[in-house]
């Protein structure tokens, strides 16, 4: 049995000196210590209080990503903490952050201190989670580094916690086999005493990596935006209507004569109206079944009507221009031509069962259908939807009488003298500047 | 130098417990103090942990400002973001704030942004697409594009000294296809605003 009694003569041992007390001394104030704060992060659960690791850094430099922030339910009747730190569910996560403002309609405005934007969410009083109240620095640290993959960072604390536990286990063996003056055998205080502390420090380290995962996660995520604005609008337009030429066939501006010699009367199903000139020649009563109208109110509104019409049709954006012989078949659109348009044959407007389409033929002159000239009306198409604006004049048919029948369908707005030939026509002819003559020619007004 | 009497190895074994508890009592009380009862940010002496700021280069202007528009028109803007975090993120795209004036002109506005490389505000001539996108209705970009967990586009920044930039080419066209010419005619005058979003957040 060897009895180590120090004495005067006996050599210094170098673990009795100031160097190992103190490391030891620091050891255990950091175990404490580490013990301590994951005690606290443990109690204000007992309160009812719940507790989150911060994620990010956005609240720095007073909150810290791996701090633990407890938090006190905010009851719905108290007050806005204004300018507090707060938790709250936005986007899917739990942020932490402050409230700056409150806005007109109680929405909250939040910011992260160290942010330099306003946060771009808007939240609401049910979205706190809570009012923070309890920051215990550090503690949720070595959650964090093993949830963000920080291996290093987690590997060297957990070596200095163990170091530090060694050094204080061996020196507290060490003090109380001296101090009591007893035999060094004490092989179970080593025991004891490390047991002690390593179940202290056990329950610690236990407590710093678990606890945080009970505790939620909450952000508080640095963010900035830049953006730009999108504002777009539909053109608008005056509308397209036949408003007061509903109910005529021929409106002029001088004169609508009919020159068919008499076997061959002119007919029109709808009125005759002409403004402001009042001559309407060689058309007998039984002829016309709308009446005529000699520069009267309603003559007068049909041929506003037509110019009103006319500026509306102009507006329009151009579908196509169109070489001036037309022919084929042609979708809705507005067609323009340079020269002037003429028909020799058919055209087939395809409505593709849309009953609202319209056509629009803009000639920036005349306008000539051919004897026999055909304008066709397919898949539910309609003739009011049709409309042919003229520049100078139109001729709708040949020059002789004989021959077959040009059908002409639409609204015909004409800046010159009109002329129909043999001529049937679904829809309108309005000279908006001159005459319309007409010869063994029908007229059907569209309703 | 004299070795540690006993006294002073009791008075350092018994002491530093209750020092260390004090201690960690005070960085807590310390902590959430400074942090919980200040009612201020402290903003501006704040930014040794970083900064973040996401700029563009319209200069204010809104890039996709359109009026009068008729069907088939359709037209290109670029945009270079400008990310100068000092810390990783992801910056992402989305649409807010769209509202609608009269008819549901939205629907007809198709939308698409192609992330890339060159161009600017002013042209868009240099703009190299790195990856292609799917026109959509705007007001279906804005269904499912809205904040920044459902953007889109994302670009994860390396908080790169100087800044570093992407850029953004943005198309849209007015799409009436399969309209009969009455729906077309009800969206005259219509009108739309909405913001178009790029927002950073740290990783």
């Amino acid at each position: 049995m060897l009895i180590l009694r120090p004495t005067a003569g006996t050599p210094r041992r170098f673990r009795d000196g100031w160097t190992p007390l103190l490391a030891a001394s620091v050891a255990r104030l950091y175990l404490v210590l580490l013990a301590a704060l994951a005690g606290l992060a443990l109690a204000p659960a007992l309160f009812g209080w719940s507790g989150s690791v911060v994620q990010s850094g956005s609240m720095e430099p007073k909150i810290s990503a791996g701090d633990v922030v407890f938090t006190s339910d905010l009851p719905s009747s108290s007050p806005i903490p204004l300018g507090r730190v707060v938790t709250f569910h936005v986007d899917g996560m739990l942020v932490i952050h402050r409230i700056v403002a409150i806005g007109d309609d109680d929405t909250l405005v939040t910011a992260g201190d160290a942010n330099p934007h306003l946060d771009p969410w808007s939240i609401r009083t049910p979205d706190i989670t809570g009012q923070a109240r309890l920051l215990i620095p550090y503690v949720g640290l070595p959650s964090l580094w093993l949830t963000q993959g920080d291996h290093l960072a987690f590997g060297v604390w957990a070596a200095l916690t163990l170091g530090a536990l060694v050094v204080v286990a061996l020196t507290d063996a060490d003090g109380r086999g001296r101090r009591a003056g007893t035999p060094r055998r004490s092989s179970d205080r080593v025991g004891r005493s490390a047991t002690l502390s390593g179940a202290v420090a056990g329950v610690a380290v236990l407590v710093l990596v678990a606890a945080p995962t009970s505790h939620e996660q909450a952000e508080a995520a640095f963010s900035a935006q830049t953006g730009t604005k999108l504002a777009m609008s539909a053109k608008a337009y005056s509308p397209i209507t036949v408003g007061a030429m509903a109910g005529y066939g021929i409106l002029a501006h001088t004169s609508v004569t009919d020159n068919s010699a008499s076997s061959e009367n002119s007919s029109v199903v709808g009125a005759i109206g002409t403004s402001p000139g009042r001559s309407v020649v060689n058309y007998s009563y039984q002829d016309v079944s709308g009446g005529v109208h000699l520069n009267d109110q309603s003559a007068t509104n049909g041929m506003s009507a037509a110019t009103a019409a006319r500026t509306a049709l102009n507006q329009r954006e151009v579908t196509a221009t169109l070489p001036s012989a037309l022919s084929g078949t042609l979708p809705r659109g507005t067609y323009v031509s340079t020269t002037g348009f003429s028909v020799a044959n058919t055209v087939i407007l395809d409505a593709k069962n849309d009953s609202s389409a319209r056509f629009v033929f803009r000639s920036a002159t005349t306008l000539t259908m051919a004897q026999g000239a055909r304008i066709v009306l397919a898949n539910g198409a309609r003739a009011e939807n049709v409309w042919w604006i003229v520049g100078t004049n139109a001729t709708l048919g040949g020059t002789t009488t004989t021959g077959s029948t040009t059908i002409a369908v639409g609204n015909y707005l004409v800046n010159g003298a009109a002329v129909i030939r043999t001529a049937r026509v679904s829809g309108r002819i309005v000279s908006i500047t001159s005459t319309v003559s007409s010869i063994n020619a029908d007229v059907f007004a569209p309703n | 130098m004299t070795r540690p009497s006993p006294r002073t190895r009791m008075l350092l074994r018994f002491g530093i417990a209750p020092v260390a508890i004090l201690l960690a009592g005070g960085m807590a009380w310390q902590a959430s103090t400074a942090a919980f009862t200040a009612v201020t940010r402290s903003a501006g002496n704040s930014w040794s942990s970083g900064s973040v700021a996401l700029t563009d280069d319209d200069l204010g202007v809104a890039a996709f400002t359109v009026t009068n528009l008729v069907p088939g028109q359709t037209g290109t803007k670029c945009l270079v973001v400008r990310s100068t975090a000092t810390m990783v993120g992801e910056v992402r795209s989305y649409v807010s704030n769209l509202s609608t004036n009269g008819a549901a002109l939205a629907d007809h506005i198709l939308f698409k942004i192609e992330p890339g490389t060159g161009g600017s505000f002013n042209s868009c001539t240099g703009f190299v697409a790195s990856t292609t996108d799917t026109a959509v209705a705007i007001s279906a970009a804005a269904t499912a594009r809205y904040d920044y967990a459902t953007g889109g586009h994302p670009w994860t920044t390396t908080a790169a000294a100087g800044g570093e930039t992407r850029s953004y080419r943005g198309t849209w066209t007015f799409d009436t296809t399969g309209m009969t010419q009455a729906q077309i005619d009800a969206l005259q005058g219509s009108s739309i605003t909405a913001d178009l979003v790029w927002e950073f957040r740290s990783n």
